[in-house]
């Protein structure tokens, strides 16, 4: 019991290494010679209009929640993918009945208007 | 068959609440129809039920729902169910069959009454009560049964609410039987806590378990419940509210105040037989409040005026035969009067109501006579009736009374049963007092304002339904004397074998042992058939001369016997006798209790509490702040509470 | 974990699933078919005769289910006679809150489409916690169940009460299910089992049952469950969201999310932490008489119907509580869990009831305070005579269904050994009669003028209607109904 999680904690272990090794190479190779346009938050090259800590229009919520639900099913539909054979019909009858369910949300989403940007 | 038992209350439920919430949508005047079917449908059940108990011999039963589960919980388990044995069968006939024909009657005499489906809904409602009354086989569904028969009889006293008279008469017939349901609820208290169960029947139940309980107990037990039958049956100081009540719509008084419930009483007392023959003292005084009722009501019908107030005492009058007949002993000429009871009882009722009607609503018998020739069916019927009652030779009256009076003599009582010969002389004056008055002499009623007319056939064919057994009754199931049908039917309810197995075993069985050894001797059967014959021949006589024909005059009696006629005429100061020594002194003693003690302490402690409790109320309030960290706070505070406490001190500390 | 992907999943095992699936089709149908087509009053009746034959479509699949305790899913789920009880109760509660709904809601402009499918998936939520067997299943439920509610209580939002008591609703919530998955986490972490039937079993063999570790976990659960079941002093979110909510939400929120917290707590403190008995009882104890007492107490003070109703919602969760410390052991002869069964029944009649009530006042363009109520009894006798009824029934007179519900409960302290317990619970009900019968004295002693004249309201008529036949009805057949509470007892 205890091995299968050492492994976990090496993983971990590994990963937060590699990465604050990576960041500490930058740091230490490249220049800093810092302006105030090179300190401003990356708007994709458009300079920032007004400060970050302004409100923002709830569609970005409603747009970012259907992303969220949408994403998840078609996570969801990867491990089913992946034991299709063992599950069989009825996995295949299961997951038709899923999307169905999602369709309906979708189907509303859209209805009412959420997938616009008015 | 057994699973069908259950229509007989359902239907008449189910009549009246159909009628409550749809009788007003009814087109034309229709609420009577499903009063009708279900009173109709009860009574098939019920004969059906009644011809199986004849043909087994056995009671029938079925037990529709456990109504307080509580068998783990100290026994206090009370199932619902239904029990017909042949005393029940008795009563069930009675209230479906006299009730189908008043509720017949009912239509024609209601036809022209704003609240025509309120009054069926009623009625259909008593009905069901009544039926739960005799249908239980413990006594906390008789109690419920009881009590809704209360309730109705309430609601139809006063159904004329617009009335100030109806609604005091109702009020009073409530509060009345109040009294007397205390009693009742007392001795059912009392009977629980003595057996641990309120059931009748079965090894466990009541009438099996007599044997070495105290007799004291038992005797308390006895009067308790007395106390109830005194109320519903209008015995003894609760007489007072029986005639008031004649308030009520005339059917009403057929079925409520005469047929039926006012007989729950003597039902009950029968009912618990067993346990009244254990306790002999009890019986003493049911004997000596039924005596005493029996007399004093006779003699108050004997100069009323109002033809339903000569019923109404009339049946009190007969309702204190039936008592004194259980005091002594006699169950079954008890049960067989107030089955013949019943039926001239109500037709007498029933026709009372139709001279009432034909009369454009006059009561008073003064302002009647020479109604034979414009009512001749009413006048045939009430006849036929009033022989009944007043037991001219072979009418169902004569034979049930017979047997009182005889069955009382024989059981060790003669003096009472003297006096039952005196009250069947009153009777049979103060009936026929009341036919000569109404039907014969001259018109005394101003025939330019008032055209008597005979009632249309939905009331007479009742009337007529009535008449045939109100006459003969008696010789079919009174022959011979002291052992006809009626005793054989009713026998196994008394003797510890057949009908109840389990049931009256232990006080009974030797009871009835002797109980068959002796019958009543010829010369009291002879004897008594003699007495019974003359005395009612010479209430009648005495009244012909009276009333019929002048012979002798009313007025000279009353004035020759001025302070009896007082007495009589004002009902022996009852009600004065109430107001003196309970309404006044209670009204004093309520001011006093109002003024010092309500509005002074108790005020002061209810309003200090009040105001104490509504102080904290305030102050908890205003944790409510609204706020919602202040709420998360609560939260996280009460957790850590209660984590700390269990955690340092345990979780015995929170038991201790 | 020999094989990964064990699939021992029959047909037979979606059998127990059908009440469920009924009420997901509800929620689904009514989603989609309120989307897609106009507003209209044709759509709206068609809504609602959707959820009334779905919601009695669950109902009879439930009941046509009962009999033996068949479980599924590897034990994640049973419908044992337990969950078809609370089954009934939680679909007949969403029932009768379409009945009350029906007219409200499209007269206060929402839509009914999605006001009816939030309703089922809460509805769904409850009845999955009814039947499930595993802590991860009744936490799956218990947030369908909350989060539907949630939504629901802010469908007025254009009030702004409304939005800040669904708001209060929310962050307490999931503060209170962060605690209660903790208490999870220490139950799993402790036993090692989620199942509730492994964990019952694996505690029997401990032989200190005071480890704080256990302890820790058992009081995390009973905190995070208390505040679903609005237990003081987890109470806190209940007036103000109560009274936020619409009406019809109110009624139902008073009752579904209730059940489905008591589901759980019998779920998981009978049947899976049991053997703990004597530590949590005591605490139970406590929470009781708080909760009633808090309850009924600042009840008084309120002079809105509504808020009035909220409190004394929270002090039948404290009876409810009663009848949950008389616990002794499993099996026959315990009729502490029959007593709360029954008292969930029970309140749900009458509760959603007087709401339903309240809410046809507020149809008829009246507030929500005792002065609304003024006269009513004679303009409108029905609502006036339905009202008294239930309040009687809260209060618990005889011989309706809420005094045999209390009386079950009372029963259960007596045997348990507290009779102290059921003496505070008749002093306190003896104090709920003075708010409760308030408004039954405005109704019918109040000065009639401006009291509302009815419309014709079909929907309520039938549900207050079948809901005053309840309390009358199964009040008297009382007995039955507690059979059948019982039943899981004897079978489990």
């Amino acid at each position: 019991m205890v091995d299968n999680y050492a492994i976990i904690l090496i993983m971990i272990l590994t990963v937060l290494g590699f990465g604050a090794l990576l960041l500490s190479i930058g740091v230490l190779v490249r220049p800093y010679k810092p302006t105030p346009r090179k300190l401003q938050s990356y708007e994709s090259g458009v300079p920032n209009i007004e400060p970050l800590k302004g409100r923002y229009t709830p569609r970005f919520y409603v747009i970012a929640i259907l992303f969220v639900i949408f994403d998840i099913e078609a996570i969801f539909l990867f491990p089913w993918a992946v034991a299709f054979d063992q599950l069989g019909l009825f996995g295949l009858v299961e997951m038709v009945l899923f999307i169905v369910i999602l369709l309906i949300g979708y189907a509303y989403a859209w209805r009412r208007g959420a997938l616009e940007w008015v | 068959m057994e699973n069908w038992l259950f229509l007989i209350p359902l239907m008449p439920l189910l009549a009246f609440a159909f009628d409550l919430l749809l009788g007003r949508r009814f087109p034309g005047k229709w609420a009577h129809a499903p009063a009708w079917i279900a009173m109709a449908v009860a009574f098939v059940v019920s004969l059906l039920a009644v011809l199986r108990v004849a043909r087994t011999g056995e009671p029938v039963s079925q037990t529709l729902w456990r109504w307080m589960p509580g068998a783990d919980l100290g026994g206090f388990d009370i199932p619902f169910t239904i029990f017909i044995d042949q005393l029940t069968s008795v009563m069930i006939l009675i209230i479906t069959g006299i009730g189908f024909l008043i509720h017949i009657y009912s239509a024609g005499y209601m036809g022209h009454d704003p609240g025509y489906y309120r009054f069926f809904a009623y009625l259909s409602l008593f009905v069901f009560a009544m039926l739960v009354l005799v249908l239980g086989d413990n006594f906390l569904v008789m109690f419920f049964g009881w009590e809704g028969v209360g309730l109705c009889s309430y609601l139809l006293i006063g159904y004329w609410f617009d009335r100030r008279s109806a609604g005091d008469a109702a009020k009073k017939a409530f509060i009345v039987n109040r009294v007397g349901d205390f009693g009742f609820l007392i001795g059912m208290f009392l009977l629980f806590t003595t057996f641990g169960t309120l059931s009748f029947f079965g090894p466990e139940g009541i009438f099996a378990n007599l044997a070495g309980k105290g007799e004291g107990v038992l005797t308390a037990i006895g009067l308790l419940l007395f106390v109830g039958a005194m109320g519903k049956s209008a015995q003894g100081p609760l007489t007072v509210w029986l005639p008031d009540a004649m308030e009520g719509p005339t059917p009403v008084s057929a079925l409520i105040h005469a047929a039926t419930m006012v007989t729950a009483g003597v039902y009950m007392m029968v009912r618990a037989h067993a346990l009244y023959e254990a306790a002999p003292v009890a019986l003493l005084v049911v004997l000596i409040v039924g005596l005493a009722t029996c007399f004093i009501a006779a003699t108050i019908g004997l100069v009323q005026n109002d033809i339903k107030r000569v019923m109404a005492y009339s049946t009190v009058s007969q309702l204190g035969y039936m008592v004194f007949a259980v005091g002594a002993g006699a169950f079954i000429p008890a049960i067989f009067h107030l089955m013949t009871h019943a039926f001239f009882k109500a037709l007498l009722f029933l026709g009372a109501g139709s001279v009432i009607h034909g009369m454009h609503e006059e009561q008073d018998m003064r302002k009647m006579g020479g109604l034979r020739r414009s009512m001749p069916i009413t006048y045939a019927t009430l006849v036929a009736g009033s022989l009944a009652l007043a037991g001219f030779p072979l009418t169902a009256g004569f034979f049930s009374k017979d047997e009182i009076l005889v069955g009382t003599w024989f059981e060790g009582y003669p003096l009472a049963a003297i006096v039952g010969w005196i009250v069947a002389f009153m009777t049979a004056f103060y009936t026929f007092r009341m036919i000569f008055l109404t039907f014969h002499g001259q018109p005394r009623f101003d025939p330019e304002h008032v055209h008597p007319h005979e009632s249309p056939p939905v009331m007479t064919l009742p009337l007529i339904a009535l008449a045939i057994p109100s006459l003969l009754l008696g010789i079919i199931v009174g022959l011979p004397a002291e052992a006809g049908p009626i005793h054989q039917w009713l026998g196994p309810v008394f003797e510890g074998g057949g009908g109840h197995a389990d049931a009256a075993r232990t006080m009974a069985v030797a009871v009835a042992a002797a109980e068959e050894a002796h019958h009543p001797p010829a010369w009291l059967t002879v004897g008594g058939f003699a007495a019974s014959t003359l005395l009612s021949l010479a209430g009648i006589a005495l009244a012909w001369l009276m009333y019929g024909t002048g012979r002798i005059s009313a007025q000279a009696m009353g004035r020759r016997f001025a302070g009896l006629y007082a007495l009589f005429y004002n009902k022996w100061y009852l009600d004065d006798i109430y107001q003196a020594l309970i309404v006044a002194p209670l009204d004093v003693l309520a001011r006093i209790l109002w003024k010092w003690v309500d509005a002074g302490f108790i005020d002061g402690i209810v309003n200090g509490v009040a105001h104490l409790t509504g102080g904290v109320s305030q102050q908890l309030r205003k944790v409510q702040t609204g706020v919602v960290s202040n709420y998360a706070l609560a939260i996280a505070l009460g957790t850590v509470i209660i984590v700390g406490v269990y955690l340092l001190l345990g979780p015995q500390f929170l038991a201790r | 974990m020999d094989n990964p992907v064990a699939v021992a999943l029959t047909l037979e095992d979606f059998k127990i699933l059908i009440p469920h699936a009924i009420v997901l089709a509800v929620a689904l149908l009514t989603l989609g078919y309120g989307a897609i087509a106009a507003p209209s009053p044709g759509r709206n009746a068609a809504l609602t005769v959707i959820s009334v034959f779905g919601y009695l479509g669950a109902i009879v699949a439930a009941l046509l289910l009962t009999g033996q305790p068949r479980t599924a899913f590897s034990g994640m789920g049973a419908l044992d006679d337990m969950a078809v009880f609370l089954i009934v109760v939680i679909a007949a509660s969403a029932l009768l809150t379409v009945f009350i709904s029906a007219q409200t809601i499209p007269a206060w402009d929402m839509p009914l489409g999605e006001y009816y499918s939030l309703l089922a998936f809460s509805t769904l939520g409850g009845m999955l916690v009814a039947s499930a067997v595993d802590l991860v299943m009744i936490f799956v439920g218990i947030e369908l169940s909350s989060l539907s509610v949630f939504v629901l209580a802010a469908f007025a939002k254009r009030r702004r009460e409304s939005i800040e008591g669904a708001l209060k609703y929310f962050l307490l919530s999931s503060f209170a299910t962060a605690i209660l998955i903790y208490g999870m986490a220490w139950t799993y972490g402790v036993t090692g089992a989620t199942n509730l039937n492994d964990i019952s079993l694996r505690l029997a063999t401990y032989q200190d049952r005071t480890a704080p570790t256990l302890l820790l976990a058992a009081l995390l659960l009973i905190v995070g469950l208390g505040f679903k079941a609005a237990a003081v002093p987890f109470h806190m979110w209940t007036p103000d969201a109560y009274q936020g909510a619409p009406t019809p939400v109110t009624a139902f929120m008073s009752v579904a999310p209730k059940v489905t917290a008591f589901a759980a707590i019998l779920r998981v403190l009978v049947q899976g932490l049991g053997p703990l008995r004597e530590q949590w009882v005591p605490l139970v104890i406590v929470l009781s008489v708080l909760t009633m007492a808090l309850g009924n107490l600042v009840a008084i003070a309120q002079r809105d119907v509504k808020r009035m109703l909220a409190y004394s919602s929270i002090a039948h969760t404290g009876y409810m509580l009663v009848g949950l410390a008389a616990f002794r052991q499993i099996g026959g002869g315990d009729e502490s869990i029959p007593s709360v069964l029954f008292y969930n029944f029970a309140y749900a009649f009458m509760n959603i009831g007087a709401f339903g009530v309240l809410a046809w006042l507020q149809l008829h363009g009246k507030g929500t305070t005792i002065d609304d109520f003024n006269g009513l009894a004679v303009t409108a006798w029905p609502q006036a005579a339905a009202m008294a009824f239930f309040l009687f029934s809260l209060t618990g007179v005889p011989p309706l269904l809420g005094f045999y519900a209390k009386y079950f409960i009372i029963l259960a302290a007596i045997e348990a050994g507290y009779t102290w317990l059921a003496v505070v619970v008749v002093l306190l009900s003896a104090v709920s009669a003075y708010y409760y019968l308030r408004v039954v004295a405005a109704m019918y002693f109040g000065d009639p003028a401006g009291a509302p004249t009815p419309a014709r309201t079909r929907f309520f008529g039938v549900g207050l209607g079948a809901m005053v036949l309840s309390v009358a009805l199964f009040g008297i057949l009382s007995g039955p109904v507690l059979d059948l509470a019982r039943q899981w007892y004897l079978a489990l």
